[in-house]
């Protein structure tokens, strides 16, 4: 099945990101709200984006409504990160046509899309999520329903040692973001990544990973200070760096 | 202190390029292995990098010349203790072929000459313990290939004076090179950080979250890495990866740095990457 037509759902900056990135694809694409939902004609609708905020009851109870009212051939696709998929695509009732797409940021110029299969999700709708990336001009990967997917795991474990490396003094943060820059070609040290990415990002990842993976994932005292501290990186001014 | 005469002992894989590096920044080197033969082989890759370099326009032919005036290539130790200022030590990665080359130099060498280590794993602190100079000892972590890569990550011992360090850091700008210092511990902080780069790649294999070439896609699409860790670790010789990892493993004994199973079986089997044609990928026959 060819995808043709998108609605996404979450009037909200991401939502929008994404919608932009399908019409300049050329493909039919519609961001609304979940008030507008009801008077929509989804007949056409090839596959819905859910771009609605976390937390999940809400969430889940939109889905379910959703779910009910979509035409048989429909895909639901969720932007959720964290792990969880699979219990979504079970209260959308259409488990086999429910899939996460992660669009790495920042949208629209992601380059990298995580196509996130959950416990039940056919490989039909695998495919046709493929075939849309290819369409998008971005690179997809496909990847099973697991905290962090890929990129934000392993660079999270990277972005936590180095927070340990840090709090144990082994080096000072310019030596260590120089360090993984110079000596391991990374595009970004580590603390400087950790500063865009948001700290209290980065911790409720490991926290994730910590809970369902396991407690190599535990994150650096240093990290949780800082986030009671307030300081979450580059968007609050300070974080392992001053901004202001 | 100033450095002025470089003396490099090894003039292996990593030995003969940080040679080059020295010579081309005008230091006076000393490169010693343990036969002629050793040390011709060290001698022809630099003639090649070199040349290699002539022909891409990038080094003057006067350049490379002058480059190769300024080393000279020895199989006696003594040769390389007397005269120096700096021993640069890039022998094979063994604690008790290490110390016993640092007790002769010791011995041999003038009061004020540093002994520079380039160890990847080893404690620097254990090997100064043998010399009468810890204070004098330090840590000069180059990457390869030398003549490339920017980073000298420099681990202080734990009796590594400052005047050492500072000597040893101004030195590392002079090269061309980016220095950063770091305390005396496993995997010092590049190799260390890197565990956790390649051990969550392995463990989303083994737990079948994706692909190994979608894993490696993920982070180069994703973040712009140049590499993805799995080809990384085909690149650099499974065997020896696995090698380094128990090292900081063993000394740090958290399960983070603990070998995956996905890679001790490859190693089991002989796969050790690209050398062998097969590791995380298999390479078609070259
Ligand atoms: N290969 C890498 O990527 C890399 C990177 C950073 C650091 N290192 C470290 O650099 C050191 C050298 O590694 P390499 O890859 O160049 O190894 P290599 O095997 O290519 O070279 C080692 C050389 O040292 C010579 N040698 C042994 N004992 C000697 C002695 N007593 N006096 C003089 N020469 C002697 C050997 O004959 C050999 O030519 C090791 O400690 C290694 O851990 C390696």
């Amino acid at each position: 099945m060819a995808i043709q037509n998108v609605l996404i759902l979450g009037e909200n900056t991401v939502g929008r990101a994404i919608g932009d990135m399908m019409s300049q694809a050329g493909l039919s694409c519609e961001v609304a709200n979940r008030a507008a939902l009801a008077d929509q004609d989804l007949a056409p609708v090839d596959l819905v984006i859910d771009a609605l905020p976390e937390p999940t009851a809400e969430k889940t109870l939109s889905l379910e409504q959703i779910g009910r009212r979509l035409p048989e051939r429909t895909i639901l696709a969720t932007l959720a990160t964290s792990f969880g998929l699979t219990g979504l695509a079970s209260s959308s009732r259409r488990p086999d046509r429910f899939v996460g797409l992660h669009f790495q940021p920042p949208a629209p110029d992601t380059r990298l899309i995580q196509i996130v299969r959950g416990l039940d999700t056919s490989e039909t709708t695998i495919a046709a999520c493929r075939e849309l990336v290819a369409s998008l001009g971005r690179t997809a990967i496909v990847v099973k329903d697991s905290p962090g997917l890929v990129y934000q795991r392993v660079t999270a474990a990277v972005m936590n040692e180095a927070i340990y490396v840090l709090w144990y003094g082994l080096a000072s943060r310019e030596e260590i973001d120089s360090m993984m820059k110079y000596g391991a070609n990374f595009p970004m040290g580590p603390l400087e990544m950790a500063d865009s990415l948001g700290l209290d990002v980065l911790l409720d990842t490991l926290e994730e990973l910590c809970r369902v993976i396991g407690p190599e994932h535990r994150p650096c005292p240093l990290l949780r200070q800082m986030v009671s501290a307030g300081h979450l990186g580059k968007k609050t001014g300070k974080g392992f760096y001053d901004y202001s | 202190m100033t450095v002025e005469r470089i003396s490099v002992i090894g003039a292996g894989l990593m030995g003969h390029g940080i040679a080059q590096v020295c010579a081309q920044a005008g230091y006076q080197v000393v490169m010693r292995d343990l036969s002629e033969e050793l040390v011709n082989k060290g001698l022809e890759r630099i003639r090649k990098f070199l040349s290699d370099g002539v022909h891409k326009g990038k080094v003057s032919q006067a350049d490379a010349d002058s480059t190769l005036g300024r080393i000279l290539a020895t199989t006696s130790l003594e040769e390389a203790a007397r005269d120096t200022d700096l021993i640069i030590e890039a022998i094979v990665e063994d604690m008790e072929q290490k110390k016993q080359l640092f007790r002769e130099l010791d011995r041999l060498c003038a009061p004020h000459v540093i002994f520079a280590s380039n160890t990847s794993y080893l404690s620097i602190t254990e090997m100064a313990a043998v010399t009468g100079r810890p204070d004098r000892f330090i840590g000069m972590h180059w990457f390869n290939p030398p003549q490339l890569m920017r980073l000298i990550e420099i681990p202080r011992g734990q009796d590594t004076s400052e005047e050492t360090v500072a000597t040893i850091v101004e030195l590392a700008k002079r090269l061309g090179k980016v220095p950063a210092v770091c305390s005396d511990s496993p995997g010092f902080i590049v190799n260390r950080l890197l565990q956790p780069f390649y051990n969550e790649a392995m463990s989303l294999l083994e737990e079948g979250v994706a692909s190994a070439q979608d894993i490696d896609t993920a982070l180069k699409a994703g973040g712009g890495f140049r590499m993805g860790p799995l080809e990384l670790r085909d690149f650099v010789g499974l065997d020896t990866a696995l090698r380094g990892t128990e090292v900081i493993y063993n000394a740090l004994r958290h399960d983070k740095f603990k070998p995956r199973q996905c890679l001790i079986r490859l190693v089991k089997a002989g796969h050790y990457g690209r050398k062998t044609g097969r590791g995380f990928y298999t390479y078609g026959q070259e």
